[in-house]
């Protein structure tokens, strides 16, 4: 990760990943991101950024009160630009049932070639839907497919609560290669 | 049966389906707070439509950004279209994309590897 002062762009925000948190954000990377990048790699990111925001919401082991009994997620959020990346980097407590779950499904995608995601990607399309998942179950296929990079995730614990730490780069050349 | 119309609003998409002629539109992007009850009146729609019309569907797909839970339920509606094209039905599908969106262009492509009614891929 490069030094602080080399960043094009840092964005950083810890809280509850509520649905109007992800409509106020798009927003904020819109007026300030999407200028200092190409506009496939502001639409590549608008799309992860966007999968892994209501990954927090979703499925973070904290979950808080909102409005009208409604919960969400609560973790961090860090965005950076540098002159080689866009870094999208997610913090959220995880149980040790979801732990397991999690390293088992991000580690199997991360092996798979192309053909092998865009197979188990039509195979998603047409299963029913997971019973755990809200997105559909396609949200980290399609973020390994388009970034063409492996999701890095690491776990660790974090005031006693155990922590997901989840990574996906965005190498600025990815779309013009 | 009623045309089903919905504005089209930041995040989600405009729904302009025609009882009368089988013209459906869906348009914009796509990445509801809730998926499924925001597609729900949709399908629901074209299933009546299905059952009850039983006339020609003409689809028309504008995507600017779709989320990944909303390419599931676009691959369903594909996909009941593909059911009422082999029980004998008229179905056609215009899927438009801009010239520099290759992801939509890509989405449409491998939506189109596994349907066999026409199925238009057109730049905008």
């Amino acid at each position: 990760m490069a030094e602080l002062n080399t960043y094009k762009y840092f964005y950083e925000y810890e809280g509850v990943f509520s649905y109007k948190y992800l409509l106020d954000i798009n927003e904020k990377f819109e007026n300030e991101l999407a200028s200092l990048v190409d506009h496939k790699i502001f639409r590549l990111f608008f799309f992860c950024v966007n999968e892994m925001i209501q990954n927090v919401g979703f499925y973070s082991d904290d979950k808080r009160l909102i409005e009208d009994s409604k919960e969400s997620g609560y973790g961090s959020i860090k965005v950076i630009l540098t002159e080689e990346n866009l870094e999208i980097i997610t913090l959220n407590p995880v149980s040790e049932e979801q732990k397991n779950k999690i390293a088992e499904k991000i580690n199997k995608l991360n092996s798979l070639n192309a053909d092998e995601l865009k197979e188990l990607h039509k195979e998603k399309l047409r299963s029913d839907q997971e019973t755990d998942s809200k997105g559909g179950g396609i949200g980290f296929i399609e973020i390994i497919r388009k970034t063409k990079n492996p999701i890095t995730i690491s776990f660790e614990k974090i005031n006693g609560l155990l922590n997901l730490n989840m990574k996906v780069v965005i190498n600025l050349g990815v779309q013009n290669g | 049966m009623d045309n089903l119309i919905i504005p089209k609003a930041k995040s989600t998409l405009g729904v302009n389906f025609n009882a009368s002629n089988g013209e459906c539109l869906l348009e914009g992007s796509s990445f509801p707070e809730n998926t499924s009850d925001f597609f729900k009146p949709i399908t629901d729609w074209l299933v009546k439509y299905m059952l009850e019309v039983t006339g020609k569907v003409t689809l028309n797909l504008k995507f600017d950004y779709l989320n990944s839970s909303s390419i599931k339920f676009i691959s369903d509606i594909t996909d009941r279209l593909q059911a009422y094209h082999n029980a004998g039905a008229e179905v056609e599908l215009k899927w438009y994309y801009d010239e520099n969106d290759e992801d939509i262009l890509e989405m449409g492509q491998e939506l189109k590897e596994d349907l066999n009614f026409p199925f238009n891929l057109i730049m905008k």
